[in-house]
């Protein structure tokens, strides 16, 4: 009797482990925006630690932080918007990790938020400083690149941003 | 496994990594899509792994910003060469053919038997300013498997074997002339979830079977029957509004507050036009309804006009049949100067309170003139709802400030039933009144 009362107090809390090994406990209404902790919950796979072996402490602070904000109910439209604002102005890695963390634990609206940072930082660039800002190695010979642009000449009018930032 | 993985990463030097290639495919599109198309397409050269990651997205749009940078010739044919380089399933297409005159529809037409065998799903075309030259949905559409549909001044012309989008759950249709004969006028949609036609016409045979339609919003299409609904039992979300006079006559004989309220027993949510509420208050005013529409927690009233007493009589009724009503909101309109003075006594009666008022948490109106009668429902309202917590009216621009201050003194000395109950006084803007409407 005693136990199954004290399960149930358990059960509004979920603990999640990060790949570092840090233990965060958040209450299970609020984690279950991610639809992978949802699925676990259903499944009765929650009992105990669940461990996020891609998710690492610094990035799992970050989407803690941003669900606990997205599922308060005393926040409205407006400071919500305005914390999702202020929550993609940081490095392009860090995006990148909280992006994968939003792909893997699916928080469909965390990874869309992400995405859209992303596209803001490739935006009018030219694909030059998209390779440097990215770390991308283009493979391709000059005769084979140029060819490419070719196909769609117009992708590539007008003013572009040559700025790394 | 972890560690290793931040050992590795640390490794081959920190930062270094290209992350951005690494990602899985449908994020990499998901980013592409906050893109213009420009942008997306120029990421084929910057590498190899990149040569056909945006020829592969499976999404589409090509809108007014993309359309209307060139001459209505280079974008056909741009949009042309796009579509015979993807790789892969199209199944969302966006397409604003405004720029493309209508003698080139045909154009149009062969990117639609392209997209129609090629997995499409979602499908929006917009044609906003050939306002003379509605694009005519070709016949190959009418087979495919669509599951979201929107359109803009078109015209909806099935083949005669259309039976209806047995998979759509979503239908958006604004400035839609229907073609239909009665031969293939019942659609059967057994998905659909939400139908919203907004100025649509021909729609006099229209007939749906939609046994999981939700969300039901129509605006000014003057020819539908909402007979055509009445087996939707699972509607919890309806609304009617217009922009014209709907004279009586054109509507349904058997059309009256009390038939189509107990068809949809189980709605939630209800948005009407004041000429709607005109007509279905029309029949026995005094008694209540019948239905007791318990589930009913939003009202919706737009331009409303407090200065009307067939609309006044309707209002009271049905918040007499709605006994767990929580949000009450107006967008207020002033009637014409003629207009009869409502008698302000129907506010008093006792009963008229009961019960509607007993669980409502908000009172909203927008554009608020401070007429007398919409003060003597401001007082009724503060009066007998218990539970009230916040009393929003939002002025129109028209009242200058002085006739403010006066307004909102004497709001503050009307006796409040609730405890806990809130004024918000606050100016009006167009914004407010649009995010209202999406609830």
């Amino acid at each position: 009797m005693a136990e199954a009362a004290s399960s149930t107090i358990e059960k509004n809390n979920l603990t999640l482990k990060s790949s570092y090994g840090d233990e965060f406990v958040l209450e299970e209404s609020i984690a279950i925006q991610s639809v992978t902790i949802k699925n676990m919950v259903e499944d009765g796979c929650s009992s105990s630690v669940i461990p996020l072996s891609k998710v690492d402490t610094g990035t799992l602070i970050k989407v803690i932080e941003y669900m606990k904000m997205h599922s308060s109910t005393s926040s409205n439209e407006e400071e919500i918007q305005n914390f999702d604002k202020e929550f993609v102005r940081i490095s392009i890695k860090t995006i990148l990790n909280i992006l994968e963390a939003a792909n893997f634990l699916d928080i469909r609206s965390l990874l869309d938020l992400c995405a859209e940072a992303v596209a803001n930082r490739i935006k009018n660039k030219t694909p030059e400083v998209v390779r440097k800002i990215f770390n991308i190695t283009s493979d391709f010979t000059p005769e084979e690149e140029a060819e490419i642009r070719n196909e769609t000449p117009w992708a590539f009018e007008g003013d572009l941003d040559h700025s790394l930032d | 496994m972890a560690m290793t993985d931040s050992c590795k990463r640390l490794a081959v030097g920190g930062d270094k990594l290209d992350r951005l290639t690494d990602l899985p495919i449908n994020v990499i599109h998901q980013i592409q899509d906050h893109m213009s198309i420009e942008d997306a397409s120029k990421m084929s050269v910057l590498s190899r792994a990149w040569r056909y990651v945006w020829a592969s997205n499976p999404k589409l749009v090509f809108g007014a910003r993309f359309c209307t940078k060139r001459t209505p010739s280079d974008t056909i044919e741009i949009i042309s060469t796009i579509l015979f380089q993807h790789h892969g399933a199209i199944k969302t297409f966006f397409l604003d053919i405004s720029i493309i005159p209508s003698s080139q529809h045909s154009v149009v037409d062969r990117w639609m038997l392209f997209l129609s065998r090629n997995g499409l799903v979602n499908l929006t075309l917009q044609n906003q300013n050939n306002v003379n030259a509605p694009y005519k949905l070709p016949s190959y559409v009418y087979g495919v498997g669509l599951e979201r549909l929107g359109l803009l001044n078109c015209i909806f012309r099935p083949p005669c074997s259309f039976r209806g989008f047995h998979m759509l759950k979503w239908i958006h249709l604004m400035r839609v002339a229907f073609e239909l004969d009665v031969a293939h006028s019942s659609l059967w949609m057994p998905n659909l979830k939400i139908l919203c036609f907004v100025y649509c016409s021909g729609l006099h045979f229209f007939n749906i079977h939609a046994p999981e339609l939700s969300i039901l919003f129509l605006h000014s299409c003057g020819t539908l029957k909402l007979s055509s609904f009445m087996e939707c039992g699972m509607l919890r979300t309806l609304g009617f509004t217009s922009q014209e006079e709907v004279s009586q006559n054109r509507q349904d004989k058997a059309m009256n507050l009390t038939d189509f309220l107990s068809c949809w027993h189980n709605v939630s949510h209800l948005i009407l036009g004041r000429y709607f509420l005109k007509v279905l208050a029309s029949d026995t005013r005094a008694e209540s309804l019948p239905t007791r529409l318990t589930n009913l927690r939003s009202l919706y009233f737009a331009h409303y006009n407090f200065d009307d007493e067939d609309q006044i009589f309707a209002l009271l009724r049905i918040l007499r049949s709605c006994p767990n009503l929580k949000i009450l909101q107006f967008l207020s309109s002033q009637g014409n100067i003629g207009d009869m003075e409502v008698d302000v006594n129907y506010f008093e009666e006792p009963d008229c309170a009961e019960p509607g008022l007993n669980n409502l948490q908000t009172l909203r109106i927008s554009r608020f003139y401070g007429s007398r009668t919409e003060l003597r429902f401001v007082r009724f309202i503060l009066g007998f709802a218990p539970l009230l917590r916040k009393a929003i009216l939002l002025v129109d621009s028209s009242i200058n400030e002085s006739q403010s201050l006066k307004i909102s003194k004497e709001l503050l000395r009307f006796p409040r039933a609730s405890p806990k109950s809130e004024i918000v006084f606050e100016p009006w803007s167009k914004k407010e009144t649009i995010l209202v409407l999406r609830c």
